[in-house]
């Protein structure tokens, strides 16, 4: 045996954090990268999952005080976690030092985690959602889960919400159904290719992905496997009918609940859901870039959505019990 | 271990390490051929996450892997999954700081010897780092600006350079450019792009002809650059033809810039590939980027042999 180890064997790193040792064959073991944050939580990072199909994981745990719950967080997809991720990151710290467990994710086929975007359809993003849920209610050690989805991210927290009967969700500028963020990223495209010179109708695009697995849209994949499977998908379909508590924040410019956001709420209280519904006043850019660049962690309006999302949550997790 | 072994998250680590008073995210991928002893960095641009704008990290990283690289991409502080706030981002103020702890913990662990990749504000701090590090030994340079900005400010500080004086007069005449004023968000943009065109003028004012005329080029730049071509480090520059960034690397070659790549000879590469790749716009781009920049790693290194892997 050679004297030489590799990091996987290593330990010990600065100031609190460290790897862990995990072998290279093996499924992905809970061993993860962790930090311990100055503010009342720790940091565990690790892949999740077979080996081959493993999901980038990223747990906030509240450190010494009690658990309220945990929160699955579902992204955006696509060029629409660019001007996303920080605000999530953000929500995990701001949330675990108060009790909550987030775990963000990354789905198969994007990000840090295994498989290939052309390969994703619906089932496997719905599946990645109950996979990490799965995993983080054992982790923490309780089934009492809140889920929080944005754009993309609500069709797939709301599908593996609707396994959890009374469990909340938070649903931040929701896509409402597939076929409408599908027109929106054909027209992503078009607007692409007109600034290029050229000139792609919706049926050549369409045809393209059939027959080549995929289109480019700004630089992402939108596979044919994703398109066929999601046809005819609506956000209140996947949720389902089991009254639950539910937050719908709208995010951006209009001064009033957009029309479609307000007829699914009154759907929904219909349904006995309790609803609650926030615009939150931001211009948001999801899939290109803003003019003018200010750190997320410093705009007033990421402070408010951070701050309404985390005060419902932790009424709706604690039960009653002091979530202060 | 074949180097046709596809890499994935089994051969990954992620990783919290400090840097200065902040906690550095990143993911290291372990090579799954007989290790090199060398490691390459991925120094980002200002991607959400250390996988990057559409996993081209994630890719590279995994694909050098499977020759023999330990690779690392990681968040700056401030950024992504990494802690800190970052109030302000600018060419002229570079996250050395955070290669240079990256670059310190491979060296905790046996791994000096390190090679590079950045990308638009990554290649620039790449740049500006391989001139502070004995440690580098490779540069690959992903459409890296040759002038100084603030983030979110390329497009107004370029358009200052570029217009004529007598263009820019005709276009503060215009009924518009009043109405324009009274938006605020224009205001602030019209403001930049005074500021940078004074800049412009007092530096032309300033310089003569002494410089070929490329006084608007980032002295920073231009040190940098003739500090690693002194230090003989191999360094490919890449863009896409129709990148602002290449308009403005083909007009610096008008000045001094020309003569230090010269100096470079057969260390230094120029690559222009067609289109854009600044930003990743497209997928095939991205991959045409990895490509070349993966030929342009494993050419260099050709002659070196795989070494050790790392020590404990």
């Amino acid at each position: 045996m050679s004297s030489r180890i590799t990091l996987r064997e290593s330990v010990g790193l600065m100031d609190g954090t460290t790897v862990r040792d995990r072998s290279a064959a093996s499924t992905h073991a809970a061993m993860p990268a962790t930090r311990r944050d100055d503010g009342g939580s720790v940091e565990e990072v690790s892949f999740i999952g077979p080996s081959g199909a493993g999901m980038f994981a990223f747990l906030h745990l509240p450190e010494d005080r009690p658990i309220l719950g945990g929160l699955l967080v579902c992204s955006p997809m696509d060029a629409e976690t660019l001007r996303h991720y920080r605000k999530e990151v953000l929500l995990g710290r701001a949330l675990a030092p108060r009790g909550v467990a987030v775990l963000r994710f990354h789905y198969r086929g994007a990000g840090n985690s295994d498989c290939e975007a052309e390969d994703v359809t619906y089932d496997s993003m719905r599946e990645d959602a109950l996979t990490a849920a799965a995993w983080l209610a054992e982790r923490i050690g309780t089934s009492d889960l809140a889920f929080l989805g944005t754009r993309w991210g609500a069709l797939t927290a709301a599908a593996a919400a609707s396994e959890r009967p009374g469990a909340p969700i938070v649903l931040w500028e929701p896509t409402l159904d597939t076929a409408t963020y599908f027109r929106e990223s054909l027209r992503w495209r078009r607007i692409r290719d007109l600034h290029r010179g050229t000139e792609t109708s919706t049926e050549a695009m369409l045809e393209t992905m059939r027959t080549a697995g995929q289109i480019d849209v700004l630089g992402h994949p939108l596979g044919h496997a994703l398109y066929q499977s999601s046809a005819g998908r609506t956000l209140r379909d996947e949720l389902g009918d089991d009254p639950r508590p539910a937050l719908l924040v709208q995010i951006g410019l209009g001064g009033e609940l957009r029309t479609d956001y307000a007829k699914l709420c009154a759907a929904w209280r219909d349904a006995g859901f309790d609803v609650e519904s926030v615009r939150i006043a931001d211009e948001v850019a999801w899939r290109v870039q803003v003019d003018t660049w200010r750190p997320e962690d410093l705009r007033p309006e990421t402070g408010e959505l951070l701050e309404t999302t985390s005060e419902w949550l932790l009424r709706r997790l604690a039960g009653g019990r002091s979530a202060a | 271990m074949s180097v046709e072994e596809v890499v994935t998250t089994g051969r990954e680590v992620p990783v919290f390490l400090q840097a200065g008073d902040e906690t550095i995210f990143g993911v290291l991928t372990e090579p799954a051929g007989s290790p090199r002893g060398t490691a390459v960095i991925v120094v980002p641009a200002t991607a959400p996450s250390s996988a990057g704008f559409g996993r081209e990290n994630v890719y590279l990283c995994r694909r050098l892997a499977r020759h023999g690289y330990h690779t690392f991409r990681f968040d700056y502080h401030g950024g992504g999954d990494s802690t800190g706030v970052v109030e302000r981002m600018s060419l002229g103020d570079l996250f050395k700081g955070d290669v240079d702890a990256v670059v310190g913990w491979f060296g905790e662990r046996g791994i000096d010897d390190v090679v590079l990749v950045g990308s638009c504000f990554g290649s620039r701090t790449a740049l500006g780092y391989a001139t502070e590090s004995p440690r580098v030994r490779m540069l690959a340079l992903v459409a890296p600006p040759v002038r100084d900005f603030a983030m979110g400010q390329r497009t107004e500080t370029g358009k200052a350079i570029r217009i004529g004086t007598r263009e820019a007069l005709r276009k503060v005449m215009r009924p518009a450019f009043f109405r324009n004023l009274l938006d605020a968000r224009k205001r602030r943009r019209y403001a930049v792009m005074a500021r940078a065109r004074l800049r412009w003028v007092i530096g032309q004012a300033r310089s003569g002809s002494a410089t070929g005329g490329d006084h608007w080029v980032s002295p920073r730049f231009l040190e940098s650059v003739r500090g690693v071509v002194q230090r003989r480090i191999p360094v490919l520059f890449l863009y896409g033809e129709e990148d602002e960034f290449w308009g403005d690397f083909e007009r610096a070659r008008a000045g001094r810039l020309e003569n230090l790549l010269v100096a470079g000879g057969t260390r230094v590469e120029v690559r222009a590939l067609p289109g854009t790749i600044h930003d990743y716009r497209d997928q095939t781009t991205q991959r045409a980027v990895q490509d070349l920049i993966a030929a342009w790693i494993l050419r260099n290194d050709a002659s070196r042999a795989p070494q050790r892997g790392i020590a404990g």
